[in-house]
């Protein structure tokens, strides 16, 4: 019972993973650029939410519409850096680098490094669960969940089908030769940013309304993330999902086995068994 | 590495190695020894970070992950095992070039994104293995570790001799193998992986190899002079040690510097460190986190070539100004320590190096010139192609 528990405990833990997830891995596969500023940028919205929510006093979803706007401008900003100064891909790894430890200290003068949670009264979301056939299901990574999913089948349809997303497609294949056929490439940078920053805004109210918030906590999100990527195939959505249900379920009844440290080492251990044996992920077929 | 530059970095090792010798006759504070020490030292992780990221393109950010695996080793085999502090150091060294060619073997065998992943991967060691010294009780466990100083021969004086002559070694012996490595058949091979990777090995660059035997040497540096640092540091944590301050300076400073030349990270050092002792000696410590940050930003954005090459143009002039600094401070007797007129002098010469050399060209003999590039060995001659051996003539 205790391991069909973790179980679903770890799965619906995808939930925020992907959110996170899939708009670092589009931008990495179809811009040529390795966003680590997206981490950032997440928690800076789990913090503004829950400063928000526990300055008024109101439910934190109800900042929904302030803080989703507030991720992808930010978002839009960075991507203006990396458009208006022609970086590369490594010097946008050492660039957002720069801005993860700059966001990382400036959140840590802001808030100080304590753990922060939403009150209780405010927020009754992380503390409420209801059980089915035995099992409790906590209510904040099941909307996360819910929230997750939806996005992702949502883009996946999307990019498949829209004019955005053929424009997406020919700017991962070629730039030169996509822009040379008319593909706006600033618009549709700027566009795909502004998505990934809303999916990363509300990954952050999730964060906040699910748990605890605290500086370094994106810094353990970039090694989950990544093998999420890796494990999916970078730039597809749909594959960050099964990859991160993969991810929760293992590492979820590996921590109730053996501990969050050994988590970390079988996540880890994955991670690395797929770059030895299987580069392009496991699932090349669902990428858009 | 010829003869005369192999006697030049000996020279430079046995003069520095000296100078303890002379700071008595030479008045100056033992402080002064300390701060050497701490530049040496990231000089020597920055030459270690370079070798490897600087010269190949690729960047690693698990930098700590060898820093702090040569602590803890150091840790162990000097304290527990009472083996000779050297001997020990050397071991973390042997450990964490066992470590680099273990995450080389993974990533740098991939076909496509083999720069990005490699990133990643080494962010995910560095982490990883800060979680397993927290569960194994043998290395950390949660705990810390308590560190003594080690014995060490007389013939190195005082502690802060000792400290001072480690350091001045170790940066010597780093530079030293980066200058080599830039002038050898490896050092090309890591540019033309750097410039273009596919095409370096479609022209018959051993890649793999190379990268694999940069890495480790890389590797080697960075867990010796972790080990060596442990002559610094009284108490060993998990958060102290594989934190991502040790990535963040070594980036910095490499990035700063120059990345294409052997003495970019050395310029990168000393201006960085300098900057963090300064920020610290403000008060401003909490904050160094945020304005090294926006500094790697800034200098990505502005001077991606690093300063290194800026420098070589005008170094004339960099160096008249640098002189006209101190002695001004020294004149209107301004700021009372060396410390802090060497970094105001620093601070002067910086907007000569970042103002487009241009708008100095009025200066005569001290304005900018257009660095020559460095001569290339003509290609030889291949056989039965008369055009070719015409044209090598």
């Amino acid at each position: 019972m205790l391991y069909v528990q973790t179980f679903v405990t770890g799965v619906l833990s995808a939930g925020i993973l992907t959110l996170i997830a899939v708009g670092f891995s589009l931008q990495w596969r179809i811009l040529k650029l390795v966003n680590l500023a997206h981490f950032s940028i997440v928690l800076l919205c789990a913090y503004l939410t829950y400063d928000l929510s526990s300055r008024t006093g109101i439910d934190p979803f109800v900042f929904v519409p302030v803080v989703v706007p507030a991720g992808a401008l930010l978002t839009m900003g960075c991507q203006w850096l990396f458009d208006h100064f022609k970086v590369t891909v490594f010097n946008s790894l050492l660039l957002t680098f720069g801005l993860f430890i700059m966001v990382e200290g400036i959140i840590t003068d802001i808030w100080g490094g304590d753990f922060l949670r939403i009150n209780a009264a405010i927020s009754p979301y992380s503390t409420k669960s209801f059980t089915v056939f035995g099992i409790a299901v906590p209510l904040a990574p099941l909307i996360a969940f819910a929230v997750a999913a939806l996005l992702v089948f949502g883009a996946a349809v999307y990019l498949q089908r829209s004019y955005f997303g053929k424009a997406l497609r020919a700017i991962a294949q070629d730039r030169e030769i996509a822009t040379a056929y008319g593909v706006n490439y600033r618009r549709v940078s700027t566009l795909l940013a502004a998505g990934n920053g809303a999916a990363g805004a509300l990954a952050g109210v999730l964060v906040a309304v699910s748990g605890a918030v605290y500086p370094t906590a994106s810094e353990a999100w970039i090694g989950l993330v990544f093998a999420v990527v890796i494990l999916g195939g970078i730039g597809s959505p749909l594959g960050a999902l099964v990859s991160a249900v993969l991810i929760g379920a293992v590492t979820g009844v590996g921590s109730a086995q053996w501990g969050t440290s050994a988590a970390q080492l079988i996540m880890f251990i994955i991670l690395i068994l797929v770059l030895l044996w299987k580069t392009e992920g496991l699932f090349k077929r669902l990428r858009v | 590495m010829t003869a005369r530059s192999a006697s030049a970095f000996l020279l430079v090792g046995i003069a520095l190695f000296l100078v303890p010798n002379l700071r008595e006759w030479m008045g100056f504070p033992v402080y002064i020894l300390v701060f050497l020490y701490s530049t040496f030292y990231w000089i020597t992780q920055a030459t270690s970070w370079n070798i490897l990221s600087g010269y190949s393109g690729y960047f690693s950010f698990g930098q700590s992950a060898f820093v702090g695996t040569g602590l803890y080793a150091t840790a162990i085999f000097s304290a527990q095992y009472r083996l000779n502090f050297f001997l020990a150091v050397l071991l973390a060294g042997l450990i964490t070039t066992l470590l680099a060619l273990a995450v080389g073997f993974v990533a740098f065998r991939l076909r496509s994104l083999r720069g990005e992943i490699f990133t990643l991967l080494t962010f995910v060691v560095a982490f990883v293995l800060a979680a397993i010294a927290q569960l194994s009780s043998f290395v950390d466990g949660g705990q810390g570790r308590v560190l003594t100083p080690p014995r060490y021969p007389a013939f190195f004086g005082s502690y802060n001799d000792l400290i001072f002559r480690m350091g001045a070694i170790a940066a010597v012996i780093a530079v030293g193998a980066a200058y080599a490595i830039q002038h050898s058949k490896l050092g090309r091979g890591l540019f033309a992986i750097r410039d273009d990777e596919d095409v370096a090995e479609a022209l018959g660059t051993p890649t793999f190899r190379y990268k694999m035997i940069a890495f480790a040497i890389s590797g080697f540096l960075a867990g010796a002079a972790g080990g060596m640092n442990s002559l610094q540091v009284s108490y060993l944590t998990t958060d102290t040690t594989f934190n991502f301050i040790v990535p963040l300076f070594v980036i910095l400073m490499s990035t700063l510097g120059g990345r294409n030349h052997w003495l970019g990270p050395v310029i990168g050092a000393v201006l960085i460190y300098s900057l963090q002792e300064r920020l610290a000696g403000a008060g401003f410590a909490d904050s160094s986190q945020i304005i090294l940050g926006a500094v790697l930003a800034l200098t990505i954005l502005v001077v991606p070539e690093g300063l290194y090459v800026r420098l070589r143009a005008i170094w004339r002039l960099a160096l008249a100004v640098f002189v006209i600094a101190l002695a001004a401070q020294q004149v209107l007797g301004v700021f009372d320590s060396i410390l802090t007129r060497f970094f105001v002098a620093l601070v002067v010469v910086l907007p000569f190096v970042v103002v487009p050399p241009r708008r100095l060209a009025g200066l005569g003999w001290f304005a900018p010139r257009a660095v020559p590039p460095r001569p290339r060995p003509n290609p030889a001659p291949r056989a039965n192609g008369r055009l070719d051996r015409e044209a090598a003539r």
